[in-house]
C-alpha cells in the first residue's frame, strides 16, 4: 500500500486517530508517520505556550550564546542550547509545573562527576 | 546498501524470553543526554561533528568497544530505513543523517543515537518485562560516558534538553505489549485513553506518534521531570503489570465456548494464509502474524513459535525484505518475497 500523505513511499504504518468519538485511519511511510506526534506532553506545552499572558510572551532578549528568541521557542518548542534555559528562567517557572503534572524541581539521578 | 550481515544476527530484544514476553514483547529505556553546546537542530556542521566525534570517542573508551558505529552519512536509504525498521534509529535521523550516527552493542541490546533532537539518545533494549534491568543497564553506560562527557545539568532542572518535556531524568521507558484480544473485544480504544488520562503514552509499533499494527502498543511515562527515575519505573511497571492481566483476561474469555471456535479457526485460518500465500502485503503479513502468536502465546499446538513470529515481525518489514534481495523491490517484487520468506520460515521451523 502507497503512504497516503506522501503518495510516493511505501506505508509501512496504520495510524489511527480518536477525536470525539470519531476514528479516522490513514496508512502512513515511517517518514510521514514521524511527523504525526500527538503527544501528550508536547502538547500540553504547545498549549501553555499558546496560553501566555501577553507581558510574558513580550520578554524580550535572545540567549547569549546561540541567539534563540523567547518567539522562538514558542513557534518550535524547542530550546536553543542549554543556556537558553538560564535566559528564559522566569518564563518556565510557569511553564514546566504544567507540562510536568504540577513537578517544579528535578528529583532524579545526578551525574557523578560533578 | 551494506548492512545485510545485520540480517544474520539475532536481535535480543525480539527474543521470546524474559517475564510475561507472551505479552510483553520488549521493555526499553532510554535517557536523553545534552553536552554544553547547541542542541543538534541549532548546530553548525562544524559543531555536530565536534560532538559525534566525541560521543564516538567516549563511547569507545567505556566498555562499548564491540558495538558497531555508523556514520549515517555513510550509508544509503535503504540502510537508514532498515536501521529505523529495527528501532535502532528514529525515522526523524533518518531524515537528516549528517553528521549524525548510531552506536549499536551486542545483540543490539545498547544502543546510542547521535545528534537527533538531543545529542545522546541512549537506550537499553531487553526481551519481557524488564523495566529495572533495562535502566540499570543503560544507567551503568550514562555513568561511563559521563566520566569524559560534560553533560548538560542543572541541580533544580536536571537533565537540559532540547525539548522542555524531556527534561529532568532524560529518561523514557517503555514496553511494547501484544494486545490482540483486547483489541478484538474492542476495549483497546479506552485502554488507550485510560493510560493518556494516568500520564502514560500509548503508541504503535513502527516509530513515533503511530498506533496499531499487528496489535502491537508501546507503553510509555510521559514525562521524567519531578520524580526520581525509580518512582517513574515503578509506576510505569504497576500500569504493564495491570495491562498484561487485562490481556489475559481477555484472551481467557476468547478461549471459552463459541468464541473459542472462531479465535481457532482465524488463528488458523491466518496460519494457513500465511503457509500458502504468493502475494503478502505489509499489513496482511503483520495481521496474520499477530493472530499467529495469540495462538502460540495461548498454548496452542501450531507448527511455530513465539521466536518465530517475533523474527518474522522485524524481517518481514520493507527495507529488510531490499538488503535481503540486495535490491530497491517494486512493491509486487516485495510482497512476493515476504511471501516467500514466510513459506520458508513456516516449513522449517
Amino acid at each position: 500500500m502507497i503512504c497516503q500523505s506522501c503518495g510516493q513511499r511505501e506505508a509501512s504504518v496504520l495510524v489511527q486517530t480518536v477525536t470525539q468519538n470519531q476514528v479516522a485511519k490513514a496508512a502512513l511511510c515511517s517518514s510521514c508517520a514521524s511527523e504525526f506526534q500527538p503527544e501528550a506532553a508536547f502538547d500540553a506545552l504547545m498549549e501553555a505556550l499558546s496560553g501566555l499572558s501577553p507581558r510574558a510572551r513580550a520578554q524580550h532578549g535572545r540567549c547569549p550564546t546561540c541567539r534563540t528568541s523567547f518567539a522562538d521557542f514558542r513557534a518550535s518548542g524547542r530550546f536553543g542550547c542549554p543556556d537558553c534555559y538560564e535566559q528564559f528562567q522566569s518564563q518556565l517557572e510557569d511553564l514546566l509545573p504544567r507540562v510536568h503534572a504540577g513537578a517544579y524541581r528535578h528529583r532524579g539521578k545526578t551525574p557523578g562527576r560533578r | 546498501m551494506q548492512l545485510q550481515t545485520m540480517l544474520r544476527f539475532r536481535t535480543g530484544w525480539a527474543e521470546a524470553e524474559g517475564p510475561e514476553h507472551e505479552v510483553v514483547l520488549s521493555t526499553r529505556v532510554r535517557l536523553a543526554r545534552n553536552l554544553r553546546a547547541p542542541f543538534p537542530a541549532n548546530a553548525s556542521p562544524t559543531g555536530l561533528k565536534r560532538v559525534l566525534e566525541s560521543v564516538f570517542g567516549a563511547a569507545r573508551a567505556v566498555g562499548l568497544k564491540d558495538a558497531a558505529y555508523f556514520k549515517l552519512s555513510d550509508l544509503d536509504k535503504t540502510d537508514l530505513s532498515f536501521l529505523v525498521e529495527r528501532h535502532l534509529i528514529s525515522p526523524a535521523l533518518a531524515e537528516r543523517p549528517g553528521h549524525r550516527g548510531v552506536i549499536v552493542g551486542d545483540k543490539e541490546s545498547l544502543v546510542v543515537m547521535v545528534n537527533e533532537e538531543d545529542h545522546l539518545r541512549q537506550a537499553a533494549l531487553l526481551p519481557g518485562l524488564r523495566l529495572r534491568e533495562a535502566h540499570a543497564s543503560i544507567d551503568r553506560l550514562d555513568d561511563g560516558l559521563s566520566a569524559s562527557l560534560d553533560f548538560a545539568f542543572r541541580d533544580d532542572l536536571g537533565y537540559l534538553t532540547a525539548c522542555p518535556t524531556n527534561l529532568g531524568t532524560g529518561m523514557r521507558a517503555s514496553c511494547l505489549v501484544h494486545l490482540p484480544a483486547l483489541a478484538m473485544t474492542g476495549v483497546v480504544g479506552k485502554l488507550v485513553e485510560g493510560l493518556t488520562r494516568a500520564g502514560l503514552i500509548a503508541r504503535g509499533l513502527y516509530g513515533e506518534g503511530t498506533r496499531v499494527i499487528g496489535d502491537f502498543f508501546q507503553i510509555s511515562n510521559a514525562t521524567g521531570f519531578g520524580r526520581t527515575e525509580g518512582e517513574i519505573l515503578a509506576a510505569l511497571d504497576r500500569s504493564i503489570v495491570a495491562i498484561v492481566a487485562r490481556e489475559k483476561d481477555a484472551r481467557a474469555s476468547l478461549s471459552a465456548g463459541t468464541a473459542k471456535m472462531r479465535l481457532e479457526d482465524s488463528v488458523h485460518r491466518a496460519l494457513g494464509l500465511l503457509g500458502a500465500a504468493r502475494l503478502l502485503s505489509f499489513e496482511e503479513g503483520q495481521q496474520h502474524l499477530s493472530l499467529l502468536r495469540l495462538g502460540l502465546a495461548m498454548g496452542w499446538k501450531l507448527p511455530a513459535d513465539i521466536a518465530l513470529v517475533n523474527e518474522l515481525t522485524l524481517t518481514t518489514q520493507p527495507a529488510h525484505l531490499d538488503l535481503l534481495a540486495q535490491k530497491e523491490l517494486g512493491g509486487l517484487d516485495r510482497d512476493a518475497l515476504r511471501a516467500a520468506l514466510v513459506r520458508r520460515r513456516l516449513k522449517t521451523s
